[in-house]
Order: C-alpha cells, then structure tokens, then sequence
C-alpha cells in the first residue's frame, strides 16, 4: 500500500508541475512567444534562443512554455467535460432503466458511430472554428464510452442490498444516485479519464495536423507541430521539442492515471509474484519468439510478394511522374478539376494554347478570321489531325465536343457535369464545314478573347464518339489505364501531330503528402515531381546538384483586400501599412519560397507591362511611421495602438488555411503591430471566410486568384470596379471605373494593353489593396534521368514533349 | 383477537426470461402477519422466499393478488406514497458484506431514514443514532467508524438498528442469520426476541435452519415451488407436521439427541425447475404418497385446526381453509 | 442470441442510421460555405453571385432543406446515393471502389497490432513491477504519445528513403504498400492495447481460480495460455470491434503521407469541399459498419463466453 500511496503522490507531484509551467509561464519563458522577427526565422537553438526560432521568427522555448497553457487547459478541459457528460447519461441511463436506458443507449450508439472529422468541420464552420469547436467535436462522439463504463458500473450495484436498503428506509432517487451511485463510478471513470489526457492531447493535434483544430493565432503545440512538419529535414528542432512536450505530458498522465488505479485497487500488487524464475524465463523465451516469428513471417511474405510485383518493369523509356491528384476522372464535362487533370498529363489539347506569356497562341486551330462585332469567328482547324486513336479531327468532331460540353454540364438538358463553360463563354453556336476544314463560333455578344477563352482546359478536343468507353484527346500521351486514387498509365499517342514524344510509357503516380512527393523522388521511386511545398524539401532540393528545379512565378496573385467602408478609407493609412510590409522576407523566408515578391495585382512574368510600373510605397518602415505620425495617427493613451477618429484602430483580419495565405496574414498582422496598428486575425477555411467576405465584414481579406484563367485580366480586374466591388472592399475610384467600361468594349490589343497598365498604376497609387505575391509553381526533376522539365507559367501544362530522358 | 397488520392474498409474481418462457415465482401465496408474532418461512432454495419478501417490502409489485396493510391496500402505491409507505415494513439482509455502502460511516448509515422523514438539527440526529446504537447493544463510538470495519454478527446488529430507526410495524429478515456464527446468531435472535417483546413487533423470519425457525416463531409457514404447503404452530411443529414434504424437511434435521437406529429416508428426485411446475400438486414428482388425484389438481389449503393449515389431498375429509378467517 | 432479438437489433440499426443520416445532413446544411463556391476555389475564379445562384439552383441545393433531405432518402431507398459534387461520380461507386482497401489495411493493421500487443502485454504482466514491465510500459507510452503522422513520416523516411526497404511510392495496391501504412497504425494502437491485456492479466491472476489451479499442480504455461489467456482476452474483443469500425471509417492521416487511397483521404477532401452526397454517404457507412461490426462482436461473444450460453436454472 504505501509504495502505491508514494508512486501516486509522485505522478501527481509531476502532473502539477506541468501545470505550474502553464501558470507561471510569463515567469519561466525568456521572450514574447508572439514576437516575431521575420529575419531571424528557423535558427538552430543558441544561448539566445534555447529551443531555436520558428519559421516567423519567434522563440520556440517561450512559444514551448506558453503552449502548456492552451494545450493542457484545452485537453483537461476536453476530458472533464467528457467524463461530466459521459458519466452522468451513463449512471441516469444505468439507474432508471427502461426508455431512458434506451434512449441514452441509442444516443450513444448513434454518436459514436458518427464520424468525429466531420462533426468537428460543420461545427468549425458554424461556430467559426478553432480549439472549442474541436473540442465540442471530440466531446460529441468520446462522451459514449464513458457513458458505457458508468452504466456498467451503476448495473452492477443497483441490485446490490444497500441500494435496496436505502430505498427501504426511504430515501428519494436523487439522493441514491448523488450519494451511492456517483462515488461509486467516479474512481473508476477519473482513473479512466487521468489515462486518457494523453490520447485526447493526441487527438487535438491531430485534428491540427488536418487543418481543424487551433487556429495560427493560439499557441498550442498539436498545432507547432503541425508545422513543423514542413520543416523535418531543414529546422528539426520545430518538431522535436513540441513533440517532446507533448510526449512527456502524455507520459506523466498515463503513470498518474496508473498509479491512481493501484491505489484504489491495492490487490493487484501481489499478483504476478509467485511462479518459479526458471519456468517464467521458459515462457518469456517462448513468446518472445512466437512473436517474432510471427513478425517475421509477415515482413518476409510482403517484401517476397512485393519483389514479385516490382520486376514488372515496362519495356522501352518509361517516366514516372509524381503528382498530386485533384480528380478521379479526365472527362471535361465532370468538374473544373478533371478538365485541367486531363490536360495536365498531355492527354488533351485545345484548339489554342498559352504561351509563357499567357498569351493565346494558334494550336489545333492553326488560322482564324473574326469578324468586325467580334462576334463572329471562324478557326481553321489544322489538316492532317488526328485523335490518338486514329480518328480524324474534323470540325464537326470539335463541334460535338463543344456541344457536348455544353449538354452535360446543364442539368436542365440532363447533364450531370459540374463544369461551368457558361461563365467564361455563354453558349455560342457552332456550325462546321468539313470540306473548308472550318469551324464557325457565333457568340452571344462580342467577344474578343475567344483565343484565349477556347484555350481553357473546358474546351479541350475530345473523341466524342469513344467518350463513353474512354478519353481520346490529341495530347502528347494517351490513357491506357487510370486507377481512381493510384495513378494513371499512359502511353505514346503515335498520332501525335506536333512533334517526337519522348517517352514510350508514363506512369502518372498520385501522392497527396509534399514531404512524400520530395521523398519518392530522392527514393529514385519517380522521377519527375511538381509542386513541393514543404520548405525544408523545397529547400534541400533547391540546393542540392542533383535536382533541377524549374520555378515560374505563375498566374496567381495573392492579395488582401481592403475594405474601404472602415478605417482602411483614410489614404495615410493604407499607405503606411504597405510600407510597413517587408515583402521579400515574407516571400523567401516565411513562406519559404512559395511567392515571387511583386507590387502590381497582375503577376509580373505577365506581358501586361509590369516593368513599367513604379511602386511610390516601397517598404520602410520608418517612412511608415513617418506617415502616420504626420497624418495625425498616433497612439494617445500609450497602450502601443494607434488611433483614428478617437477610436484605437483594430483592424479585423480574414484569411483561409490554403497556398499559405494565412501565413502572410500572420506575418502582416505582427508587422502591422510594430507600428502601432491593431489587427484582429480570424484563420478560418474558404467557405466561411468568402462569406463573411461577400457580407462585407471585413477590413482586410486574403485571396489567392488566377488572375489570367482564359488569357485575360479583365474579370480580376472587375474586381474594384464600383459596380463590382461590394464583395471587393467597395473600392471606387472614376477614373479606374472609366478606364474599365472602356476596356469592356475594347477590343484592340494595344488598347487594352494600355488601359490594363493605366489600371494597374492606378491602384498601385491608391494603395487600393496588399500584394503578397505572385504564386510560384515548379517542377522538380532527377538530373539523372529527366532533362527539359521546365514548368509553365499558367499551371493547364506539366507533361509536355519538353520533357525528355536524359541522356 | 388482534388486528391483521399485513395481509396478502393470492400473492403471484412471474418473471419473462429472454427466451420467452415464464418462471413463476410465487404462486397465489396468502399470509398474514400480527403484531407482536413472528412468522416463520421455511423452505428449499429457489422455493420463492426471497421473492416473498420482496413483494412484501413493496420493492416489486405482485403480478396477481392484494397486499393490505392495516386494512389499507397498497398493491399499487407508486412514487412518494409508496416512499411514505416505507417507515412501516422494514427489512434486514442475508449479507452484512453487502447491506452497507462501503464509503458511508455508521452514522450516517443510521441517520438516513431519520433524515429521509425528519427534519431534526445534526445534534438531535446525533443523539438518535446513539439511542439505536445502545438498542442493539453497539458502544456509541461505532458511529464514526465503517461498517466494513466491523464484524459480521456487529454488522447484523447495525442492520437491525437502521431498520429500527423508523419505528416499523413489520420486519422482514431475509436469512439474516444465515451468514452469522452460532453465537453471534444467538445474539442477534435474543435481541429480536426482546424487541419484540418490547415493541410489539411482527417479524417475518425467512431461514433454512429449521431449528432456529422452530424456536423463533410462532407460525411456521412451508413453502415449496412457491406454493405454500403448509402453516403450523412453531412450537411442536416435529410432532405435528402433517405434509409429507415438512415430515421430510424434519427429517433432514439431525441433531445429537435424535434417534439413530432409525434409517435417514432422504427426498427422492430434483427439484422441478420453477419455469415448468408440475400440475396439479407441486410436491406429486416427489411424494412418497402420492395419488392420482395429486397429479390433477391442486390441493387447497385445508384447515386441520384453527391453527394449522396444510395443502394436500391426503386431508380429504378435512374443512377447507375457508376465505375470511375467524380467530 | 434468439431470432426476436436479431430482428430487434436489426431494427436497431436502421433506426440509428436514419438518426445519423438526418444529423449529418442537419450539421452540414448548417454550417456555413457553400460547395458550389467549394468548386471554384480551387481555379481560382471568382464567378458572380447569379452564376453561382444559377448553379445553386442546378444542383438542387436551393430547396428547403427538408425537401432535400427526403429526395435523397428517397435516391437512398432506390439505391441511388447521389453524385459526388467533386468527383461527378455517383456516391456508391466512389465508396465502393475504396472498400476494399481500406478493409485491407484495417485487418492488416490489426493483426500486426495484436502481434505486438499481447506479447508485450503478456510479458509486463508476468513481470509487474520489475524492469522488464517499465522498459515495455516506456515502449507502450511511445507508441500512445506520438501523433501517428510523426510516426508516418519518420518511417517513411527512414524505411522508405534511408534504408531502401520498401518503395515510397507505388502504383499497385499490394501488400508492400500497406506494409509501413499498417504498421504506423498498428504502433499506436499496439500501446494502448497492450497496457489492456497487461491490465486484464493482471485481473485474471488474482482470481481464485488461478490459486486453486496451482494448488492443484498444474504449471506455470498451462495455467497462463489454457485458463488466464482466453479469459483476459475475451473482453478486448469488444475493444478490437471498436477499432476495427474506426479503422474501417479510414484514417485520414496515415492515407495522406503514404499516398494510399482508402476511404479516409476521400472523406477528408469530400468535408473540405463540402460534397454533401458524397460526405453523406460516407457517414451512413461508417455508421453501418460500426453497428455491423458491434453485432458481430456481440454474436461472437455470445458464442466464446460460456457464462452467457447457459441456462438459467431455477
């Protein structure tokens, strides 16, 4: 007994100081854990910083200590509230028996049937996400096994004598089940929950690891580790010791959760203790050796069977190509993401094509005539062509795709695609003549960019007559087999109309993890590999001889808008805070990469004249205090903040969790804070954020937008124009409006290219909206194996007859 | 002639097991209890004693017959009627293990039906638990101590004393002595003798020591399959059992005094199980006496005298046990 | 376990699956965001309010939200679970194709687990107290204090990349593939599992049983595998009916970082871009597998424990 009594006291000694470290962090922590520097991001721990620094800079050894706090609180506060539910359904269904027994029963049943993941996304989107909601989600579906526990217990003891007795002497229900029932389930289910911190701990990092659980703006460790994921190879220490934290804490609750249970249950220390050493060594030896068979045995038979597989090799020159897969099928018809899928992987082609420019180059249409309205076009189709299965490519072929197109995607004509080619090309009408090897396009108005508009992945060319049996395209490569979720087997179009196609046989390997994608391709597992994202991969390959990486700053622009209808109206403001912004450091550094730094909403590897721009607000941060102070924008009442109108400003801030939008909002918000802006930032998922963005509640919002989807800025650009700008931030300016309707009707090259660069000068004055960046994309291939693997600057083309064996 | 205080009659309770089929606990059982007697329940296991008592404590409801209390029925009292009925019958149990809540003190056990029906301030309480304490002969320093601290004879005692507390008209012992040594035995049955001596109380002894029942009771009442067979004075009751199944529950009894040359006869055959009671007489498969008309129907009670009736065709000739009794 | 009763469990089930399917549905509808914005996000376009309404309107999601519950009950009742927004194909065909799998995989894992977790349980418990028992114990904490995707991770790194033993990536389902995925479950689950079967040896050995069988002679080994054993792990298979459902919902995790297309990494994306149908008909299924699997484990449990085969007898 006493030695149990000693362990317990131990454990829960240990317990305490954990929870002493949360409560006196201020105390035991050596910096602000929300101090960022964006310069000193991911250092190695020093005497300065003794865990090191994070990807913004900020102290991991403060950040380690605070997280104690959000970590335990959340997790013991996640375990009572199960334990309280849990417990008392459990011993109300276990004493009252019948219809409510039932009820509960069926309660429990139904919740912990239900998947936790989804609970915790509906709940984070109605309740605006993070922690609470995580843990209302956990709580909803782990309450039953508690539940489960307690009526068990309760059924064991409610037929026991001095329950009958204390009925017997007359005393109520409610005094029963408080006085007899609860101390009676309690020990066990406490015991219970002290071993299950660990796992609940564990589950609220995980649901971090999936994007739904903390929010950026919490200090949390499931959450540190999250990201230092991305950093693995490059700043381990990022994982290492949230990792260890969490680890130690789960250790000490599960000993205390032990040792707790000993206590209550003092015989089970005399149980083991009796048989003979010599027999016991016999069975040890024994087990030990049963189980490695056993291990054995396994391992030998899958890497017996799995070398058998593997010998498969394919004849002739082979790629594999690894990617990440954004649809089950390559029909156009289906969603925006089967059409780009298919014509990713060079199975289908358009009748243009864009150019590293983005501009709409002749493809399968060779020549085109357009008439005076710009309504009217005829596209010769190029002669000789042929579908990858020998079928001729005719008008009228690509006029069934495109009138298949249509059909499929409009549910009033029975179609069940999701596509959308309404929105960039109201329904024309289309009429081929074989012999002159035309086809006409009569738009519904003027339209001036059909070039580019045909060149989006919607309108790729396919065999209509075949399309039910497979996708027959004009691509460089040909579908010989697709398994939904696995990859795609493709091999030579031997038809293939421009060109030699370097390969025989490609398999496209989907990989859904970018540390995965950077490891198969070090494995030598596949050889070509787009779009890594974590940093320390990108990094080491970026680095290192044997890779080349092949960066386009793409056609994305990722930018916050500014909501004019607040604070952010005042000019000086607005000013200051882009001054105030050190965007190389947060391209390079806090996103590692990922952004190409730029000043104009359109990206600069653009032909929209970029190099023509001045940008009148480079970044300064003295100039940006500068600003405001002559403005009149000072802080009064010394709490850091600065006011306006008499009010401090706090600026509300939105961003979503995707192509690292919510990483320059962070960043943005500690700069901001440096000099003396308030800014409130909310990291939520896309739909709840583009709600509150259309409901206008906002002062700045993130967006990461394909500026140039069919060749041309004018949609993005509609996006201040004061018709349009009430989802926008309600920017108005005349002078810009008039510079739009113009470019409306244009239909000049040269006078649009003129009006786009006036526009984009305009707003760049204005300081109308941040630019974070321009969104990179890449391609990473084994030197050894693969040369010409450029990537191109809008992301419709990764397996282009570029991309050639090396030699 | 004294007043009835409990009565049953035609008392039945059945049990649906999950098969389906029906065990039949007790089957149109009629008793009556007076103040100041004891009554004695004599039987086999699985003979529906416990059950019995159960009804009778109101902690089931029969499914068939009435259960009167002072006249008063309370066949169906639920919720707080039912909780106020509790202060009249109250009951002591077969383990003192398990009669106490392990995590209450003695005090508190013995203050819970005073606190359930008084309101009295925490020293009167007090005082009240001292007062039951010295009734069943337990120092007042027990009171802070917990009953599993206690030995089995002392935690019967307690028992005794938490059922006292209220001042009942009725108490149940279910084989409360069933788990004592013979001397704490001895001294808890002295001390009912004299409570009830004291207090005019009607005990209901269920017990399988057939001598402590005969010295105990003033009515022994012989149940089998949960039927009742027979009801008898408890004094003689060797010389004047009239059943063949209680002749052959007094002969099992051995005792250094008996007479040894004569051989042990022991019962022939089980037990039926209770999910299929023979017809007619409960007792035929195993009755050395048994006749055709035994295995027909069932015998009524049977009057042998004002204060003996027994169950069984072989007192034909005998006045059947009529409905409303005149003592 | 009698027909009335199977009929009744049976019963049951559908009554649950109904109850989870109309509160997924609630949940979903409730939560704000909008599929058809969903689909755009990731091109990237920003279409207009009308457009989307239109498409709104296509698709249906317009109608109160009770008509659109019981349309697609009704589709259910005809076998008809409705088309993935995101995918475009119908539900079922998607689920069904991830099936196996993901059955693959949990069964796996769960041998693998079971391998590990009752030598280990069984050893410490011999051992209670002793080096032995806190050097396996230490094990088990690793196994349950580190997130799975920390583990995931690692071995691929060190299996897959350092040491070469097994690919990273593959394009058949093979049972290399579901090697390191497996075992990354199987090591978590393992530590948890073996503090139970230490915990419920522990239990058996101070039965009385156990003294009376040693009294009587027998050994050491037969007491421990032919008494101890099967009665401390009938109670884990209620535990393992448990994991096997959860397993059997797939684990998103472990699916993303070894690329292995089960059911978990379908729901993920099916949540996130909020594809209603087939978020639906994920949840009925892995309602159905949990209520089926229960049952299961219940019928054998009926079978295996003598205790409730008897007769009641009077």
């Amino acid at each position: 007994m006493k030695g149990s009594r000693i362990r317990f006291f131990l454990f829960l000694g240990l317990a305490l100081c954990i929870v002493a470290v949360g409560v006196f962090a201020p105390a035991i922590a050596t910096h602000d854990p929300q101090e960022a520097v964006l310069a000193n991001a991911t250092q190695a721990p020093s005497a300065q910083h003794w865990f090191g620094t994070d990807k913004m800079g900020r102290d991991l050894f403060s950040r380690v200590i605070y997280g104690t706090r959000t970590s335990i609180l959340s997790t013991l506060i996640l375990v009572v509230s199960i334990l309280l539910v849990g417990g008392a359904l459990g011993i109300v269904a276990g004493y009252c028996g019948g219809i409510v027994d039932t009820l509960i029963m069926r309660l429990a049943d139904m919740m912990v049937s239900f998947p936790g993941m989804a609970l915790a996304i509906a709940l984070a989107g109605i309740m605006g996400g993070g922690l609470f909601s995580a843990i209302l989600a956990i709580l909803a579906v782990s309450w039953t096994k508690y539940a489960r526990l307690a009526r068990s217990l309760i059924l064991k003891i409610r037929s026991q004598d001095y329950i009958l007795a204390a009925r017997m002497s007359g005393t109520r229900n409610r005094h029963i089940l408080w006085r007899y029932m609860v101390p009676s389930a309690l020990p066990t289910l406490v015991v219970t929950a002290a071993t299950d911190v660990g796992g609940m701990m564990l589950e609220l990092a995980g649901f971090s690891f999936l994007g739904l659980g903390a929010r950026s703006t919490s200090i949390e460790w499931g959450y540190m580790l999250n990201e230092g994921r991305a950093y693995m190879e490059s700043a381990p220490w990022l994982m290492i010791y949230p990792g260890l934290a969490i680890f130690i804490t789960v250790v000490v609750f599960n000993l205390l959760g032990d040792s707790l249970r000993d206590l209550l249950d003092p015989r089970e220390e005399s149980a083991g203790q009796t048989p003979k050493k010599k027999r016991r060594n016999k069975d040890m030896k024994r087990m030990k050796q049963c189980a490695a068979a056993i291990l054995a045995v396994g391992l030998l038979a899958g890497l017996l069977t799995g070398c058998g597989q593997e010998s498969g090799e394919t004849e002739g020159v082979h790629l594999n190509f690894g990617c990440y897969s954004y649809s089950d099928s390559l029909d156009p018809v289906v969603t925006v993401n089967s059409s780009w899928a298919a014509m990713r992987y060079g199975i289908t082609e358009c009748l243009f094509r864009f150019d590293d420019q983005v501009v709409a180059q002749p493809n399968l249409c060779d020549t085109y005539e357009v008439s005076d309205d710009y309504r009217t076009w005829t596209l010769h189709i190029r002669d000789g062509l042929q579908f990858s299965n020998g079928n001729p490519v005719t008008p009228s072929a690509v006029q069934a795709a495109f009138e298949r197109l249509y059909a499929e995607t409009d549910a009033d004509r029975g179609g069940t695609g999701n596509s959308n080619p309404e929105i960039y090309l109201p329904e024309p009408e289309l009429t081929a003549d074989d012999g002159a090897g035309t086809l006409t396009v009569v738009c519904q108005g003027p339209t001036s960019n059909l070039p580019g508009i045909l060149a989006y992945p919607y309108f790729a060319v396919i065999d209509v007559s075949v399309v039910e049996e497979a996708i027959v395209g004009t691509g460089p490569y040909q579908v010989d087999s697709m398994q939904p979720g696995i990859g795609v087997e493709l091999s030579r179009n031997e038809h293939y109309w421009n060109g030699s196609v370097p390969y025989d046989t490609v398999s496209v390997i989907f990989i859904e993890d970018s540390s995965t994608k950077s490891m198969a391709l070090q494995s030598g597992d596949v050889d070509l590999v787009e779009n890594i994202t974590t940093a320390s991969d990108l990094q080491k390959l970026s680095e290192d001889p044997d890779y080349y990486v092949s960066t386009a700053a793409g056609v994305r622009t990722g930018n916050s808008y500014m909501n004019f209808n607040g604070p952010l109206g005042n000019k000086a403001l607005r000013e200051a805070i882009l001054m105030a912004l050190d965007s190389e450091t947060m391209c390079d550094v806090t996103v590692a990469g990922m952004y190409t730094a730029g000043f104009s909403v359109l990206p600069s590897s653009l032909a929209y004249n970029y190099d023509q721009l001045t940008n009148p607000y480079p970044y300064d941060v003295e100039a940006a205090k500068a600003t405001l102070d002559e403005a009149g924008i000072v802080d009064t009442d010394g709490d850091g903040i600065r006011e306006l109108d008499g009010e401090n400003i706090n600026l509300v801030y939105l961003a979503y969790t995707s192509r690292n939008l919510n990483d320059f909002a962070e960043a943005i918000s500690l700069q901001l804070q440096e000099i003396g802006i308030g800014v409130t930032l909310t990291v939520s998922d896309y739909d709840t954020i583009t709600a509150l963005q259309n409901a206008g509640e906002f002062d700045l919002v993130t967006a990461n937008t394909t500026t140039v989807g069919t060749g041309d800025p004018q949609d993005f650009l509609g996006c201040w124009y004061s018709g349009n700008s009430q989802s926008y931030g309600f920017y108005s300016n005349p002078a810009y409006d008039a510079c739009y309707e113009a470019l409306e009707i244009a239909t000049d090259a040269g006078e649009r290219l003129e009006l786009i660069t006036r526009m984009q000068q305009i707003l760049i004055d204005d300081a109308a909206t941040i630019v974070h960046g321009y969104y990179n994309s890449r391609m990473f291939s084994r030197v050894d194996a693969v040369t010409g693997a450029e990537i191109a600057t809008i992301d419709y083309y990764w397996l282009t007859t570029d991309i050639a064996p090396a030699q | 002639m004294s007043d009835c205080l409990l009565e049953g009659r035609g008392l039945t309770r059945r049990y649906r097991r999950e098969d389906g089929r029906v065990l039949t606990a007790c089957r149109e059982v009629d008793l009556r209890m007076f103040p100041g007697e004891t009554l004695g329940i004599v039987g086999e296991s699985g003979c529906g004693k416990s059950t019995l008592m159960r009804l009778l404590a109101r902690l089931e409801r029969p499914d068939e017959g009435r259960l009167l209390f002072k006249g008063e029925d309370i066949t169906d009292l639920r919720g707080e009627a039912l909780r106020r009925h509790r202060r009249h019958i109250q009951m002591i149990f077969q383990d003192p293990a398990a009669a106490f809540f392990p995590r209450m003190k003695v005090w508190e056990a013995l203050a819970e039906p005073l606190r359930n029906f008084e309101k009295l301030p925490s020293a009167q309480l007090r005082q009240r638990v001292d007062e039951l304490l010295d009734l069943v002969g337990l120092p007042a320093d027990f009171a802070d101590r917990y009953p599993h601290s206690m030995s089995g004879g002392q935690r019967q005692r307690l028992g005794l004393a938490r059922a006292l507390a209220l001042h009942p008209e009725v108490l149940l012992c279910d084989e409360a002595t069933a788990a004592l040594d013979v001397s704490s035995q001895q001294q808890l049955v002295e001390l009912l003798v004299e409570l009830q001596r004291r207090e005019g109380l009607s005990i209901l002894f269920v017990c399988h020591d057939l001598a402590l029942v005969q010295s105990l009771s003033h009515r022994i009442m012989v149940m089998y399959l949960g039927t009742v067979l027979e009801v008898l004075p408890g004094a003689g009751i060797t010389g004047r059992a009239a059943h063949p199944y209680t002749k052959a529950l007094l002969g099992s009894v051995f005792s250094i005094s008996m007479d040894f040359s004569r051989p042990i006869e022991p019962l022939q055959g089980e037990v039926p199980s209770p999910l299929d009671i023979p017809r007619g007489c409960p007792f035929h498969t195993r009755c050395p006496h048994c006749m055709a008309v035994c295995r027909d129907s069932r015998p009524a009670m049977r009057q042998l005298s004002p204060d003996h009736q027994v169950a069984c065709h072989l007192f034909e000739g005998q006045a059947v046990q009529p409905e409303e009794e005149s003592q | 376990m009698t027909r009335q009763k199977l009929v009744r469990r049976l019963l049951h089930i559908l009554v649950v699956l109904l109850g989870i399917s109309f509160l997924s549905f609630l949940l979903i509808h409730l939560a704000p965001g909008d599929p058809v914005r969903s689909m755009f996000a990731v091109s990237g376009s920003i279409p207009s309010e009308e457009v989307l309404y239109e498409i709104r309107e296509e698709m249906g999601l317009n109608r109160p939200f009770l008509v659109q519950y019981f349309s697609w009950l009704g589709g259910c009742l005809r076998g008809d679970f409705g088309t993935s927004y995101s995918e475009g194909a119908p539900v079922a065909q998607l689920l069904a194709s991830r099936v196996l799998p993901t059955i693959q995989l949990a069964l796996l894992a769960l041998v693998m687990m079971l391998a590990m977790a009752v030598p280990i349980g069984v050893l410490s418990a011999l051992h209670q107290n002793r080096p032995l028992d806190y050097l396996l114990r230490g094990g088990t904490f690793l196994g349950i204090s580190m997130p799975n995707f920390w583990v995931g991770l690692l071995l691929l790194y060190l299996v897959a990349m350092k040491w070469k033993l097994l690919p990273v990536v593959s394009t058949q389902i093979n049972f290399q593939k579901m090697l390191l995925p497996a075992f990354t479950l199987a090591f978590a689950m393992a530590g948890k599992y073996a503090r139970q079967v230490r915990a419920a040896i522990l239990e058996e050995l101070r039965q009385d049983y156990v003294a009376g069988a040693r009294a009587r002679g027998l050994s050491e080994r037969c007491i421990l595998w032919r008494h101890v054993m099967p009665n401390a792990l009938l109670p884990l298979i209620t535990m393992l009916g448990l994991s096997l459902g959860s397993l059997l919902g797939g684990t998103a995790v472990v699916e993303v970082i070894f690329s292995y297309p089960a059911l978990g990494s379908l729901a993920l994306s099916a949540i996130t871009s909020m594809d209603y149908p087939l978020i639906q008909g994920y949840v009925l299924w892995i309602a159905l597998i949990y209520m089926v699997v229960n049952l299961v484990v219940d019928l054998s449990y009926n079978r295996l424990d003598p205790r409730l085969r008897r007769e009641v007898r009077a």
